[in-house]
């Protein structure tokens, strides 16, 4: 090994292929004999050999001189010297060549399998058809070793194969065949229709199965030398395409290549089925994203358009837009009114050359062939490729040429912006060559952008007009907004001040003023400022409570209308008076304007500026409706404050009335809680001889506290003792007994007599004595004791008993002293509401009482009431409201209370009851009776009405009674709208009418006829109404009323209304006059006052008479009448006429007279003289 | 019915008047008054109303012309009207206050006539 030598045998020398002998022996040579792939891996192995020291195994492959490569393996070991060191190799080889083919043909099967899972990848990687068709072109020369192929594809639609993807053909060899008719008479379009493979044939065969073959071959594209296999592409659907391998000699696929290229077709028609899919679709998108890109720019165009009112500017952005989506170059021409054309805009794509391109247009200006015709014809011009001579037909000069020649043109369009069918202007779309040229499609686009850029032109200038006149529109709508914030705020503003707060504050806000103020227009005429701003607080507005007249507060009154200054000098010429008041304040420009309601002036609202201002339409106009608007506030304003005051004094009305109620309904909650009648005494004894014979005793009494402070105590009764007078004794706190018993409260038990002789109403024989306290309500409110003669003990079971008795006997004791005190306050109450007297009334008499039920304490609802009316009548009512209790009393008060005002209303009687009677049904149908009647004492006629009432009894001296049983209806609030009938009757004097409740006259069980038939006999025979009141009631009604009754008796007297006298002119007749006038006069019921005064008169008058009589003996005459609310009062003499100045000569008595009487005349009456007098006399009132 | 009485305290001469003075009465008062006052040494008279029950125009001129004699003679006059009766209002119609001194009580009417000299006051008071 040291010395590398390598020795073979011959054996090993034919395994290289190397003649006998032909090995060197050298390492090197060895070396190259092994396959280069395996050579490193060899000497690998045989080193790890020698550095292990142990056996090793290669396999390699050998290259023989003639190129062919076999295979071998060979076994070695290292050889050791004595030492043990490795000093070689020995070993032997074997040639495995046919071992190492068969292997590799058992593997080319698994790599079929490996190269077609290879290729799914990369087919499904792939997106695109060409992509696929290359991947399996590829992978089919590669595994076949194919010179060349070609892969085609049906076309359906147009039933053509296209060649999709080609190899090892010569470049554009196979572009005539791109595409073929599927029917042409060749191998490949015969592959692809029949879906039949096409192993391994032969030129001359295809050339003499296929017809074109021979063509397409001799043509060279195709450039078949050896065999040609052919493989459908076949998808469920059927054959798609077709797959052609050229081989440069007569190869033979083998049947693993068949299986192989079948499965790799296949996989393939599935991807191509795909990706055609995938590429249609992608086409579709794409063609839709065009459009929708396209759309999306239009709306672009539109906006752009209609951002901008300028149309230049618009049609600048507009080149600006089209470049470069459409076009690389853009210019846009208007068409100027006078038909010239003016260059709007020029846009390119290459910022440097947009500058050249506007200096070309201005240089160059468009040519009539180009634009000069869009504008003539109004049609576009489309020139898709541009050629020299088109060039050469626009181009103007040469220079000109060679500026477009410069550019490069390869596609124009010119296209018209029409406004209507008139051309306003055109744009020019140019693209170089580096570009694609236009398409229809882009003139089409084109042409919708230039009419859009027209719409948004024509809409830019509709704009520009319409701009004014909404400017106009908005400055209306900011007042009219500004108002509406002034409506608002006025809208909770309730006082004239309020009001006038929010005018200012919002005015001058609005206005953007300095100050303003509102001022209110006084009775006086005067002008109050109400509200101000913009002035110091201590500094009075403008013309501080100016006269209405002068200064622009009053010229805006009495214009009626605004009126303004707009300057110092204007505010000083029409007003020169105000010029210090300018001065302080500095108000410059103002307006006032009335506040106008209805044509009446309420006062002025007044703005001010400290600079000029010239006020516009829009702003008078605001502070007109300012102005008005502030009116109606004050309106509602001063509205809204009366109706608080009447709110206000409604409520207080109100609540004074459900205080009363309130107060009403207490008084019921005690009296409901009182007990009906209890006949006290009764149970009072039947409880002390009940306990008497439980305890044995022979004495027992209850002993009641009387009212502190004495702490009387009054037997209340007592059994056991002779004699029921029962003293009253006071318990001192000496008493031993009752002192223990009453301010202790104990039980006292004694058979100590000496103990017991306090009590005075029991004789001193008692021997023993059990006293316990009676508690009630949480007091002691007596004792209970009882007594034995005999001495005896009370056991505890006689204390227990008694201590149970005076629980019960306390309370009993109690509920009566309650039902007693309740009973009073409940008449009493009832007596409230009810007249306090009657009224006195000349040629009347009257009486009435009321009694309430005696068995309840609950208040009834029986009213009676009489109201004097003017001329001596008087009007008079009894009713009954149904029920008992405070409701009823309410109620009755509240008719008797509408009755009184009814009827001095002067309403006849059964207008009165008209009117009760919705008064019922306002009340909650409170069912009530009435009687109404009116007398007249004048004339003795009694007019009345009855709503559901008992029957007045009329009692005419010396005569038989009788009722006024006419003009009857039905009860109060029974029927709405009920017209009661009313009924006259003619009393003679010394008349009685009574009128009553039914509690008179009805008893249970009993009819109402005969109630009345006992009235009548009660009342016969007595016409004065206090007694015969008093018999009526003694004979009709017991001890135990049930109902109140409530009954009045009216009496009518005859009044002498007139009043006669003559006597003897004589002095002493004078003192009879008066003493005659005077009975009458009191009898009358005028008045003590007025009754001095005119006898006074009277005395006077006949003084004069008599004084100045005529013949002796002749008469004085004095009548006196009552007229009215007057007396009318004439002398008259018989004497001889003397003027008046004469009469009265001394003066005095004539003084007194006009002193005394409202109207006093003189005059002649036949020979004689009459002094006629007229006093006005207060309400008569008869002396009773 | 009427009647007149008299008396006298300290130099006044008082005449008390009764009943109802009318045309009837009043002359025949007057006449008695008169002679009355003629015969007295009092230099002043006092004509009390205090009773009189009614008074007309008949009276009120007896009052005016017993006055006028009374102002010849050079004696003072006062008349006693008792107030808030017929009688006062017949006077204050005509005025009566303003021509003769009058007085609601008799003490009134003298003071009227001769008002008493004022008492000395010591310094100190």
């Amino acid at each position: 090994m040291a010395t590398n030598e390598v020795v073979w045998d011959e054996a090993l020398e034919a395994l290289y292929g190397l003649p006998q002998g032909g090995f060197d022996g050298r390492y090197e040579t060895y070396l190259s004999l092994i396959h280069p792939d395996d050579r490193d891996k060899s000497i690998a192995t045989i080193q790890a050999s020698i550095a292990g020291g142990g056996e090793h195994r290669v396999e390699h492959r050998v290259l023989w001189p003639d190129g062919s490569v076999h295979w071998v393996e060979g076994w070695g070991r290292v050889t050791r010297n004595a030492d043990g060191e490795v000093d070689g190799l020995i070993g032997v080889s074997v040639d495995i060549t046919e071992r190492k083919r068969a292997e590799e043909r058992l593997r080319e099967r698994d790599g079929w399998i490996r190269r077609l899972q290879g290729i799914t990848a990369a087919i499904s990687g792939s997106a695109s058809v060409a992509e696929i068709a290359q991947v399996v072109i590829a992978q089919a020369v590669a595994a076949t070793g194919a010179g060349g192929g070609v892969l085609a594809l049906i076309d359906r639609s147009e039933g053509a194969l296209e060649i999709v993807g080609e190899s090892g053909f010569r470049p554009g060899g196979l572009d005539p065949w791109r595409r073929f008719p599927l029917d042409a008479e060749l191998p490949l379009a015969a592959v692809a229709r029949t879906g039949t493979p096409l192993w391994g044939a032969s030129a001359s065969w295809l050339a003499e199965r296929y017809r074109s073959f021979g063509a397409v071959s001799k043509d060279g594209g195709f450039g078949v030398s050896g065999t040609v296999t052919i493989v459908p592409f076949v998808t469920q659907d059927g054959p798609i395409g077709a797959l052609g391998l050229r081989f440069t000699d007569d190869v033979v696929v083998s049947l693993d290549e068949q299986d192989f290229l079948l499965a790799l077709a296949g996989q393939s028609a599935q991807a191509f089925d795909r990706a055609r899919l995938y590429e249609s679709e992608r086409d579709a998108r794409e063609a839709a994203e065009e459009a929708e890109s396209r759309l999306a720019f239009l709306s672009r165009v539109s906006e752009l358009l209609s951002a901008t009112l300028d149309p230049d500017e618009a049609l600048r952005r507009l080149a600006d837009l089209v470049v470069p989506r459409i076009a690389e170059w853009c210019s846009v021409e208007a068409i100027e009114p006078d038909g010239s054309l003016r260059n709007v805009a020029v846009a390119h794509a290459d910022p440097a050359r947009a500058e050249w391109a506007r200096e070309s247009r201005r240089r160059f200006p468009p040519s009539p062939d180009g634009i000069g015709y869009v504008v003539e014809t109004g049609h576009s011009v489309f020139v898709p490729e541009v050629d020299e001579a088109a060039l050469v037909a626009v181009a103007q000069t040469q220079e000109h040429l060679e500026a477009i020649q410069l550019l490069g043109l390869a596609s124009v369009m010119i296209v018209p912006i029409k406004r209507g069918t008139a051309v306003v202007g055109a744009i020019s779309m140019f693209t170089t060559s580096q570009r694609e040229r236009f398409d229809e499609d882009d003139l089409v686009f084109a042409e919708e952008i230039a009419r859009r850029a027209a719409v948004g032109l024509e809409n830019a200038r509709l704009h520009e007009a319409e701009r004014r006149a909404r400017h106009g529109a908005e400055l209306a709508v900011e007042w009219l907004a500004r108002l509406q914030a002034v409506t608002s705020s006025l809208s909770t503003a309730l006082t004239a001040t309020a009001v006038a707060d929010v005018i200012v504050r919002e005015g001058v806000a609005a206005l953007a003023a300095d100050a303003g103020s509102v001022w209110m227009l006084e009775q006086d005429g005067r002008l109050h400022p109400l509200a101000w701003r913009g002035y110091p607080d201590d500094l009075p507005p403008a013309g501080s409570s100016a006269a209405a007249d002068g200064g622009p507060l009053g010229d805006a009154i009495a214009a009626r209308d605004i009126v303004s200054v707009e300057s110092p000098e204007e505010m000083l010429t029409r007003w020169p008076r105000l010029a210090a008041m300018r001065e302080r304040v500095g108000d410059v420009a103002t307006a006032a304007t009335p506040l106008l309601l209805d044509e009446r002036v309420l006062g002025v609202f007044y703005v001010a500026f400290r600079t000029e201002h010239r006020f516009q339409t829009q702003e008078r106009a605001f502070l007109t409706t300012l102005a008005r608007q502030c009116a109606q506030a004050f309106e509602r304003a001063r509205l809204y404050e009366l109706e608080r005051a009447r709110v206000d004094a409604e409520r207080e009305a109100r609540a004074t009335a459900e205080a009363a109620r309130m107060r009403l309904q207490q008084l019921q909650a005690i009296t409901e809680a009182g007990l009906a009648h209890v006949a006290l005494d009764d149970a009072l004894e039947r409880m002390l001889a009940a306990l008497r014979a439980a305890i044995g005793s022979d004495t027992a009494a209850i002993l009641l506290v009387g009212e502190a402070p004495h702490d009387d105590l009054a037997v209340r009764a007592v059994l056991g003792v002779e004699g029921r007078g029962l003293p009253t004794m006071h318990a001192s706190p000496d008493d031993p007994l009752l002192s223990r018993v009453v301010h202790h409260g104990q039980s006292v038990v004694t058979d100590d007599a000496a103990e017991i002789d306090i009590p005075p109403h029991v004789p001193g024989e008692l021997a023993s004595l059990a006293a316990v306290p009676m508690r009630a309500s949480g007091r002691i409110v007596g004792v209970l004791h009882a007594g034995s003669r005999v001495q005896r003990p009370f056991t505890n079971d006689d204390l227990e008993l008694l201590h149970l008795a005076a629980e019960r006997v306390a309370l009993a004791v109690d509920r009566a002293q309650l039902f007693e005190r309740e009973h009073r306050i409940a008449e009493t109450l009832q007596r409230s509401l009810l007249p306090e007297r009657l009224p006195e009334l000349p040629g009347v008499q009257l009486a009435a009482r009321y009694l309430a039920g005696s068995t309840d304490v609950q208040v009834g609802g029986d009213w009676y009431e009489v109201v004097p009316l003017s001329g001596g009548r008087l009007s008079a009512a009894v009713g009954d409201v149904v029920g008992r209790g405070i409701r009823a009393a309410a109620a009755m008060g509240q008719f008797r209370n509408a009755m009184r005002a009814l009827a001095l209303e002067g309403l006849s009687p059964a207008r009165v009851l008209d009117r009760l009677s919705e008064l019922s049904i306002g009340l909650g149908r409170e069912f009530a009776t009435a009687t109404m009647l009116e007398l007249d004492p004048g004339t003795g006629l009694v007019s009345y009405s009855s709503a559901g009432h008992p029957p007045p009894l009329v009692l005419p001296p010396g005569g038989e009674p009788w009722f006024l049983d006419r003009g009857r209806s039905t009860p109060l609030g029974v029927e709405p709208g009920t017209a009661y009938p009313e009924a006259v009757a003619q009393l003679t004097p010394g008349t009685t009418v009574l009128v009553y409740t039914d509690g008179l006259i009805e008893r249970r069980g009993e009819t109402l006829e005969k109630g009345l038939a006992r009235l009548r006999a009660a009342a016969v025979g007595e016409t004065d109404p206090e007694r015969l009141v008093d018999s009526v009631i003694d004979a009709l009604t017991g001890e135990h009323r049930e109902d109140d009754v409530a009954l009045l008796a009216i009496r009518y007297m005859m009044v002498p209304t007139r009043f006669e006298l003559r006597l003897p002119s004589e002095p002493r007749s004078v003192a009879r006059f008066r003493t005659e006038s005077r009975v009458w006069l009191e009898e009358a019921g005028v008045a003590p006052q007025d009754v001095e005064d005119l006898i006074l008169a009277i005395s006077e008058a006949c003084s004069n008479a008599v004084e100045h009589a005529g013949a002796e003996g002749a008469g004085v005459a004095l009548a006196a009448e009552f007229r009215d609310e007057d007396v009318i009062v004439t002398v008259q003499d018989s004497g001889r006429w003397q003027p008046p100045h004469l009469r009265f000569e001394r003066g005095r008595g004539f003084r007194i007279l006009r002193a005394l009487m409202n109207d006093v005349t003189v005059s002649r009456r036949g020979d004689g003289t009459e002094v006629r007098m007229r006093r006005r006399i207060a309400e008569r009132v008869p002396a009773s | 019915m009427s009647d007149v009485g008299f008396d006298h305290r300290n130099d006044v001469l008082l005449a008390h008047l009764r009943g109802e003075i009318d045309i009837a009465s009043a002359e025949h008062l007057q006449d008695v008054i008169l002679a009355e006052t003629r015969f007295a040494d009092e230099s002043g008279l006092v004509v009390d109303l205090s009773d009189v029950s009614f008074l007309d125009s008949s009276g009120v001129r007896l009052l005016f012309t017993v006055h006028r004699a009374m102002i010849e003679q050079g004696r003072p006059m006062a008349v006693v009207v008792p107030q808030g009766t017929t009688v006062a209002s017949v006077l204050s119609i005509v005025e009566m206050a303003s021509v003769v001194w009058t007085s609601p009580t008799i003490d009134g009417a003298i003071e009227q006539l001769f008002p008493p000299e004022p008492e000395a006051h010591s310094p100190s008071s």
